[in-house]
Formats: C-alpha cells, sequence, structure tokens
C-alpha cells in the first residue's frame, strides 16, 4: 500500500483540451444554489462541449459527408462532429431547406424520415443560444445522422422543413412552444402543449421550474409555494 | 333572446376580444336551435370535445369544426398530459432521472427506464461497465413488461367492442406479471427498477421460482382470449 500515489485516490480528471470552450462550471453535486448536504460541496467540475472532427470518420459516416458535400457545397465549412458513434452536421440555417430536400431525395443520402426536431437551449453560447436539432433515419440504408442548426435568441428564426418532411410539423410546434424558436413557413405555428395564451417559453434555461403563478379567464392562482403560509 | 346563445360573450376574460355569438349548454328544444341557425344561415359550427371526453382514453381536447355532421376541421389540444419531465430533471442527478422517466408510459415503464438508461450510460462512456447479468435482468423484466402491457392493449380493445371479459381476464394475467415485478422492485408499476449502470437490486430468492408460475399461469390462461374474442 505504500506505493499508492495520492492521486490514485481521487477522481479522474477530464483534461479538457483547448479546441473544446468551456461553457459552465458547476460545483458541488448540483449547481443550482440548492442546499447542498451531499458532502459534494467542494466538488467542482467544468462542463465542455465536444468540439469538432476532422476526417476521415470511418464509414458510412465519410460516404455521407462527401456526398453531402459534393451536392451542397456550401457546407464545406460546416462543423462536422462524430462522437459515441453519431454522425452530427451543424448547418447554417440558410442552407438548411437545401440540405433537407438534398437528404431526403438524394439515392445515396435517402433520408426519408425525419424522426424528431428538438429544442435545445444554451443561454451560454452567445449569437446561438437555440438550437433546433434534426434526427434523420434512412430506411433504405439503415442508417441516421443528425443536423444541428442554431439561432440567436433576438432573432429566433428557422426555416421550417415541413415541406420536406411533413412529420415534423407538431416536432416544430412543440419547439416552438417550449423554446420561442420561430419556423418560417410552417403552415400553423401554434402552441402545442401549453394554453394559446400562455406567455415565455417553458424549457429555456432561464424559466423558472415552479414558482409560476397560473392565470385562466382573469382569475389568478398562485404558485404551489406561494400558497400557503406555513410559518 | 333565446336561452342557448347570447349576443355577450360571458366567457371572455376582461383583456379578450368579445366574440359576437356564444352558445350556451343550457339545453333548450332542438327544434327551435335548428330553426335558429337555418335563420342565420350559418353552417358551420365549432364543438368543443373534450378535454375529457370518455372515449378519449387519457385527456385530450379536439375542436372540431363541423358543417352540419361533417367535420371539417379538427384541432386537437394534447398538452393536458404534458408533465414537465425534461424541465425537472434538469434539477436532477442521472439516478433521479429514473425516477421521472418511468412514469412517461404507465403500461410500459420498464422500457422508458432501459432507453434513458441506455442514453445515460452511453453518454457517460460506461456503456461496456454494465454487468452481463444486469443486462440479462433488463431484458428479461422487458419482455415481462411487454406482456402486460399488450395484455392491457388487448383488453381494452376488447372492452371497445362490448367484450368485457376480455378485459377482466386481460388484467388478471397482468397482475400476476406485476405481481412478480412487485417482488422484484417493491413496486407494481412505476418501478424505477433499471438505473444507470445496471439495475436496483438482484432478484429475489424466490425470484425464478416466482415466474416460472407466473408462467404457466399465463400459458394456461392465454388460450382463453381467442375463445373469447372471436
Amino acid at each position: 500500500m505504500s506505493e499508492t500515489q495520492p492521486e490514485q485516490n481521487l477522481p479522474a480528471q477530464a483534461a479538457a483540451p483547448a479546441s473544446q470552450p468551456v461553457f459552465a462550471r458547476t460545483e458541488g453535486m448540483w449547481s443550482r444554489g440548492s442546499g447542498d448536504t451531499s458532502g459534494y460541496g467542494g466538488l467542482t467540475r467544468e462542463l465542455v462541449m465536444p468540439g469538432r472532427s476532422e476526417g476521415p470518420f470511418g464509414e458510412p459516416f465519410d460516404g455521407i459527408h462527401a456526398r453531402a458535400l459534393e451536392l451542397i457545397p456550401a457546407l464545406a465549412d460546416a462543423r462536422v462532429l462524430v462522437d459515441r458513434g453519431e454522425l452530427t452536421i451543424y448547418v447554417p440555417r440558410e442552407q438548411l431547406l437545401d440540405v433537407v430536400r438534398q437528404f431526403r431525395d438524394d439515392a445515396h443520402l435517402r433520408f426519408e424520415v425525419c424522426v424528431s426536431v428538438s429544442g435545445v437551449h444554451y443561454p451560454q453560447e452567445k449569437g446561438a443560444e437555440l438550437h433546433a436539432v434534426y434526427h434523420l433515419l434512412s430506411y433504405t440504408h439503415n442508417r441516421r445522422v443528425r443536423l444541428e442548426v442554431s439561432c440567436p435568441e433576438e432573432d429566433p428564426h428557422i426555416p421550417s422543413v415541413v415541406a420536406t418532411y411533413p412529420m415534423v410539423d407538431y416536432h416544430e410546434r412543440e419547439a416552438w412552444d417550449m423554446f420561442g424558436i420561430v419556423f418560417d413557413g410552417h403552415p400553423s405555428l401554434t402552441r402545442i402543449l401549453m394554453p394559446d395564451d400562455w406567455k415565455g417559453h417553458p424549457q429555456r434555461k432561464d424559466y423558472p421550474l415552479g414558482g409560476v403563478d397560473v392565470e385562466y379567464k382573469g382569475a389568478k392562482v398562485p404558485a404551489p409555494d406561494n400558497r400557503r403560509d406555513y410559518s | 333572446m333565446s336561452t342557448h346563445a347570447a349576443t355577450e360573450d360571458v366567457f371572455a376574460g376582461s383583456e379578450d376580444d368579445k366574440a359576437d355569438r356564444v352558445y350556451l349548454a343550457q339545453g333548450g328544444d332542438w327544434s327551435d336551435i335548428a330553426s335558429e341557425q337555418a335563420e342565420r344561415g350559418d353552417e358551420t359550427i365549432v364543438v368543443n370535445m373534450g378535454p375529457q371526453h370518455p372515449s378519449t382514453h387519457g385527456v385530450l381536447r379536439l375542436l372540431l369544426e363541423m358543417d352540419g355532421e361533417t367535420v371539417t376541421s379538427i384541432r386537437p389540444g394534447i398538452g393536458f398530459l404534458h408533465t414537465g419531465i425534461e424541465k425537472n430533471m434538469e434539477y436532477k442527478t442521472w439516478t433521479q432521472g429514473v425516477t421521472y422517466v418511468t412514469r412517461m408510459d404507465y403500461v410500459a415503464p420498464l422500457f422508458n427506464e432501459a432507453v434513458y438508461c441506455l442514453a445515460v450510460e452511453k453518454l457517460l462512456g460506461i456503456t461496456d461497465d454494465v454487468p452481463e447479468r444486469a443486462s440479462i435482468i433488463r431484458v428479461l423484466v422487458m419482455e415481462l413488461n411487454r406482456i402486460a402491457s399488450h395484455l392491457v392493449a388487448m383488453g381494452t380493445g376488447g372492452m371497445e367492442i362490448g367484450a368485457l371479459t376480455v378485459m377482466t381476464v386481460a388484467f388478471r394475467e397482468r397482475e400476476m406479471i406485476l405481481d412478480f415485478l412487485e417482488g422484484l422492485s417493491g413496486l407494481r408499476m412505476n418501478h424505477a427498477y433499471i438505473r444507470p449502470g445496471g439495475v436496483a437490486n438482484d432478484l429475489p430468492e424466490d425470484g425464478l421460482s416466482h415466474l416460472r408460475t407466473v408462467i404457466d399461469w399465463l400459458k394456461k390462461h392465454l388460450p382463453e382470449y381467442a375463445i373469447f374474442c372471436n
């Protein structure tokens, strides 16, 4: 036991390469200022996003990426990431409509289905706070690819891909409802889960969890923690 | 002014725009309502179906635009069952998250847990560290959950066409499976049994013998369904 190095008793620290920007630091087990009684209060972690990958990515990703560049030369500068065996292409929003149409129609790509559109909110990424993530699936080739599009909070507009993938109608409505991303060209971009007259977009990171008064026809129901005095 | 329609919009809040005409649910003589509609020449009626209509299986609201008896447009309100699970889990640890995802679909909770845990394991890079025994137990409980879930589908399907007994026997068989899952995890449903890295606990001592009695029971009773349905 005498040879045991002290650092072996510490948790492994993943060193972040310089290319990966640290977007947040957390302290303790719970980072949001809650009363932390876990004993891990001294824990400090740096949160990094996976950066970008350089080719070759291995098949089938190389094939997909090469074909995409061939069809849409404007994607040449686009960030590509292969992480945990999944390919993500970061598409500028101006190119999105062109990209999805080619990805659906080209015989070598043939992504017939957009399985899901997810909204994400990164308040730390200045100028690209809101992301829409498109999960594409090709039945023909049995493979998947992910497209990620970002827009700033001040100008939350992304073109709608409903014309190409009709199945994303409700997904885009949900991303509008929960994150406030405006999908230009959507046939009826209305709230889908929250009431029509709701104010705010609940899944943004700065939206509070609970503590929101509910208003209905002029009557106000206070949030549960304000309903009575427990003192 | 008739009793079933009002020119003053009593439903509008103080800040809402007033509608020019609202319909009330006080009832009235059907021929009066029909003749009044004929005079008005306005054939389109907006019907608010739900949010708690008995045939909707869960809370669904449909806004129907009707031309006579033909539905010309429909707008579903699907948000009544939304519970903000994603938002809640921003404030939880990976392990605590299982408690939430198991409630996403209460007839197939173990599948929700399994896909969530597989994703978390992939994110943390610990997929290969999951013990083989835990993986096998995961598959075992998922298969049992699948049978239980299909029994609910079949039973309620029978109920829909008037075969109520199919429902009662299907729920009886399902309860046998839930008994096993309760012995395993402590809960009939919403088990939170599959956890990132494995499962919450090993099979109980009498687990496999209990499972064999469940399977014997199912083998005996599942053939009844064809008789009930055909």
